[in-house]
């Protein structure tokens, strides 16, 4: 049964081969490459951040992907990545995730907001503001969401790779204290 | 007429966890709700990164007490992939009646939740008493109630004894049975009925746009089940029913997860008797080669998701987990217009929320004066002794 | 659809005359299954001092300590395990190559004196090294 279904996994990529086709054939050289890793996945990258929404705006009228399942934050390095884990609604085993994959330079950490295409994905943005401080431009609302309300002017964000937990200096701040008070 | 607003929360609006919502109403209607959703903020996902793979499946298991095989699955799926091990069907046949064991379980606590908030606790005292029988099923497979520690990356750790099928089989005909009779009386009974129908609308489009997941998006009529949309595990093997209601209303949810337990219970059948032999896991390795994976798991509330970024170490790089709560609030907000502020507790009740699935990643903030402070456990620890020793005999005599 | 009001009686009725769902927990105790999880017990002869339950533990609760070299050629350690820590996962029970943890079903761990969490333990092993195998059913 097992060697079955690895035969059906390599060989019906067809529907993925097919929006692959289209976003390729439409959008061109707005799109970096397309990966299939495998049945269902989808991996686009997008070549400049600019034409990010084209590539969103696309996916969602062309090819009906309206859910946004989440949006993840990432840092590598010298620069932000985002990922759009985007889903269409299919019939049975129809299902395609799509992740859409934009880099952002750390200096310039700005992109188009896509809640005004897909308003499901107004508390993923405002997750990721708080997180990486990766800034959706045309945001409605974005107060920290995760974070606490005073945390973004002191606290920096704390999934960023370089952010280091105050507990060191809290810590040593105590130790003085106690010292004084004895 | 000036606006008023109410704050509801963070102590209980319907659970006894922490969500604040800060509800506008004219009169006895809601007319605007706005949430804050930031209590119980524990920074797993930083603090998976410094951790290995096989201890991440017990941080992610403990980011939620009753969907805790929703979150190792989902997450031991991913390294599976990014690994190329392949489970063996024995292992993913276990995987996949444990998760839908959990399925009921967190459906019947659901049930109860939900009679408790429209005052109906004969409902929430016998569904919890039924949900024992579950309880014990995974007690019995697993070793215990909650947090599971059945998986692990390569498949399961315990297997299923000839013995334990002949018991699995018949809690589930007790449960089968008792599943039934709450579907035949809550979609009868007027105190159910009363509080619950034409509730809490939530429109098909609307439930589209705001990308609800799971029974609540199943009851407005989409039919969206990661089990039949992208089968994992075992369940491209089982025949079971994708449930829709088209009410959408509370009404709806309230059927659609009663009849899920039906199909649950059906699944669970079909997963023991059809028990395939062999072992229950492959071996694996320590190292998980460098890539990335998004893992889909339908878990009892909706959909869950994980990404793992990998990058040839022991760590992973990057995981991020969006459990199916968080994707249901702007639903909630939405359904709460309109209606009264008697029924705002069985409002957010109805989308099963969990808090704890919520909000994941960080650290607990307070203010001090005016200087802003970043409260670690060890410093909780030495405060509460510093104050004890001052304060307490104080306490103690008064 | 038919409306009922207190459909619920006869359910609620007929319990009068049953065995109540609860045990009175501290007098009456329900039996545990033997795959319970509870608080770990060592068999340290058999260690042989991989230190794998250290690396593999979720939540720092296991230290093994190395206290260098005995006369005889044996090594010395010492171990750590912190009750208040352990998540009673059973994973260091599952690594273990040389079976030396297994757990118990004690589950009545409270304590009023906190030293009372840390178990410590000094034992001498030979170190062999063999290969990890993966092992099957608690």
């Amino acid at each position: 049964m097992r060697e079955m279904e690895i035969e059906t996994e390599t060989g019906n990529l067809e529907k993925e081969e097919r929006i692959k086709a289209e976003v390729v054939g439409k959008l061109g050289d707005k799109v970096e490459k397309v990966e299939i890793p495998r049945e269902r996945r989808m991996f686009i990258y997008v070549k400049r951040k600019e034409s990010f929404k084209d590539v969103v705006k696309f996916l969602k009228d062309w090819l009906g992907i309206i859910h946004v399942s989440a949006i993840t934050g990432l840092d590598v390095g010298d620069k932000f990545e985002v990922l759009y884990h985007l889903f269409s609604y299919g019939k049975e085993k129809e299902g395609v995730e799509v992740t859409v994959k934009v880099s952002l330079p750390k200096t310039d950490p700005k992109i188009d907001s896509i809640v005004d295409l897909l308003p499901g994905a107004v508390l993923y943005e405002r997750e990721n503001h708080d997180m990486f401080g990766i800034v959706p431009e045309g945001h409605p609302d974005l107060r920290p969401l995760l974070l606490p309300d005073d945390w973004a002017e002191t606290g920096g964000h704390p999934l960023r790779k370089d952010w280091v937990e105050e507990k060191e200096k809290e810590k040593e701040k105590e130790k003085e204290k106690e010292g004084r008070g004895e | 007429m000036p606006k008023v607003t109410i704050p509801v929360g963070p102590q209980h609006p319907a659970l006894k966890e922490p969500i604040n919502f800060m509800v506008s109403v004219d009169g006895e209607t809601i007319v605007d709700a706005d949430m804050n959703l930031a209590y119980s903020h524990r920074g797993i996902e930083k603090l998976a990164e410094s951790k290995t793979y096989l201890q991440n499946i017990y941080l992610v298991e403990r980011i939620c007490g009753i969907c805790s095989h929703t979150h190792t699955t989902c997450f031991v799926q991913g390294v599976e992939e990014l690994m190329g091990i392949e489970v063996p069907e024995r292992g993913l046949y276990i995987r996949t009646l444990v998760a839908e064991l959990e399925r009921i379980h967190s459906h019947l606590l659901w049930t109860g939740v939900a009679g408790h908030e429209i005052g109906f606790d004969t409902l929430f005292m016998y569904t919890w008493r039924d949900r024992e029988l579950a309880l014990d099923l995974l007690e019995m497979i697993t070793g215990n109630r909650v947090n599971y520690g059945i998986n692990t990356i390569g498949g399961v750790r315990r297997n299923i004894k000839a013995g334990m099928k002949d018991q699995i089989l018949k809690h589930i005909g007790k449960l089968e049975e008792r599943v039934q009779y709450y579907t035949d009386m809550a979609t009868t009974e007027s105190t159910v009925l009363l509080r619950a129908e034409g509730v809490g609308h939530l429109p098909e489009n609307e439930a589209r746009k705001f990308c609800a997941v799971g029974p609540t998006a199943r009851a407005s009529n989409i039919p969206t089940d990661v089990r039949k949309e992208d089968p994992y595990a075992a369940y491209e093997e089982l025949d079971f029913e994708l449930i829709t209601s088209d009410s959408c209303d509370i009404l709806g949810r309230l059927i659609v997860r009663m009849q899920e337990m039906v199909e649950s219970c059906k699944m669970a059948r079909q997963l023991i008797e059809n028990l395939p032999s062999g072992p229950i896991r492959a071996p694996m390795s320590r190292e998980v080669p460098a890539g990335e994976v998004v893992s889909r798991y339908e878990a009892p509330r909706g959909e869950c998701l994980y990404y793992v970024k990998s990058n040839g170490t022991f760590y992973p790089e990057r995981l991020k987990v969006r459990a199916s709560t968080y994707a249901n609030w702007p639903a909630v907000v939405y359904s709460l217009k309109g209606y009264y502020i008697a029924d705002i507790p069985l409002i957010i009740a109805a989308i099963d929320p969990c808090m704890s699935c919520t909000s994941r990643v960080a650290i607990l903030d307070t203010k001090d004066g005016n200087e802003r402070k970043v409260l670690d456990m060890d410093y909780l620890r030495t405060y509460g002794i510093k104050w004890y020793k001052e304060h307490g005999r104080g306490v103690r005599r008064r | 659809m038919v409306r009922t009001i207190g459909s619920m009686f006869p359910e609620a009725f007929r319990h009068l005359w049953k065995k109540r769902a609860t045990v009175l927990y501290p007098f009456e105790k329900l039996e545990l299954t033997y795959r319970y999880r509870g608080k770990l017990e060592f068999f340290d002869e058999r260690c042989k001092g991989c230190k794998v339950c250290e690396e593999d533990c979720p939540s720092f609760a296991m230290e093994i300590k190395d206290e260098g070299k005995e006369q005889d050629g044996k090594t010395k350690f010492r171990r750590i395990y912190h009750t208040d820590r352990c998540l009673f996962c059973g994973q260091c029970a599952e690594s273990c190559m040389s079976e030396s943890i297994i757990l118990t079903k004690e589950f009545e761990l409270a304590e009023s004196d906190k030293e009372k969490f840390t178990i410590e333990s000094t034992y001498s092993t030979e170190i062999i090294a063999k290969e990890r195998e993966v092992k099957e059913d608690g």
